[in-house]
């Protein structure tokens, strides 16, 4: 992803070439909406929010100090977004009790990876469970790939504040799993 | 479960990939903004008199008090023409209910200010 490219599709659409910002779109389609994935586990929500995203950096295009990556500044936008959205609208969170039972298999034909997918299971509901604010800023820190200058950027907040978030959310869902494991397994053996 | 395994599954690529037609509905809703038309601006030029006259009552108000409870005015040291156009305004702004008319005002932008705070997300919880 080439941070020239960027600048000169951004340049090109605030001199009248609207279309140059379809480059725009294709170079960063892709981790706009595996990111709205992130916050809210739904494709078609991802990509509608990773559309009106875009459409509002296209407004704001004019905005974009150059002292930061294009990247970074869109980053910033879609998360904000997201936030506000998801806080808009709620994730449906699914209670355990409403998970359809899947099909009863004997124990020896069940795959090899079945407990690593009960244990990714596990992690992925009890981190919607966790309080929003340590749900982003865990979402965003492992969205970009453990990195917290820019997971606060994207945040709009200090590090301090990020790690200070990323160890108290930690601690909650190491709290939060045995108990979430215990009832997966469980229903896994019935 | 260990701290590893977590960090793991957390750290797992999602890759979605995103469908054929989302390049074209973001350009067509970029294509939308672009031909609409600029959105119309404040009129300022046209409120400044009524937000200066606004703002003339208030002050007219704020006099008013103060005289209601009982200071001396020619402690103030203000001339009294100025303070009779003042108490005309007063009186205007009495009959007509202007300090009512400013307070809903105002208690309006405060709500407006607080939705749209709320509504686009600039309002930050640390």
């Amino acid at each position: 992803m080439s941070a020239d490219a960027d600048q000169a599709d951004v340049e090109k659409v605030l001199a009248g070439d609207i279309a140059a910002f379809e480059n725009i779109v294709r170079r960063w389609q892709g981790p706009l909406i595996n990111l709205a994935y992130r916050f809210c586990h739904d494709r078609g929500r991802a990509e509608d929010m990773a559309q009106e995203a875009f459409l509002r950096a296209y407004r704001a295009l004019g905005g974009w100090r150059k002292s930061a990556a294009f990247s970074t500044w869109l980053f910033t936008i879609a998360t904000n977004l997201y936030r506000s959205e998801l806080r808009r609208i709620p994730q449906r969170t699914i209670s355990l009790d409403d998970v359809p039972e899947p099909k009863k298999e004997p124990k020896d034909s069940r795959p090899a990876h079945a407990g690593e997918e009960t244990r990714d299971q596990a992690v992925r509901r009890a981190v919607l469970a966790l309080p929003a604010k340590y749900r982003e800023t865990l979402t965003l820190f492992y969205f970009h790939e453990q990195d917290v200058a820019q997971a606060a950027r994207s945040l709009g907040v200090p590090e301090g504040t990020v790690k200070a978030r990323l160890n108290r959310g930690r601690e909650i869902l190491r709290g939060k799993l045995p108990q979430l494991l215990a009832e997966l397994n469980l229903r896994e053996s019935q | 479960m260990n701290q590893d395994q977590i960090e793991r599954t957390l750290s797992e690529e999602i890759g979605i990939v995103p469908s054929s037609g989302f390049v074209s509905g973001v350009m067509a809703g970029v294509l939308r903004e672009a031909s609409a038309p600029p959105p119309i601006p404040f009129p300022w030029k046209r409120a400044l008199p009524a937000l200066a006259a606004g703002a003339l009552a208030l002050m007219a108000m704020i006099i008013a008090v103060v005289e209601n409870v009982g200071r001396p005015t020619t402690a103030l040291r203000i001339p009294d023409s100025l303070l009779s156009f003042m108490a005309q305004v007063s009186e205007i702004a009495k009959t007509y209910g202007i300090g009512w008319i400013l307070l809903t005002a105002l208690v309006t932008l405060a709500c407006v200010t607080l939705s749209m705070r709320l509504v686009t997300g600039t309002w930050r919880t640390r």
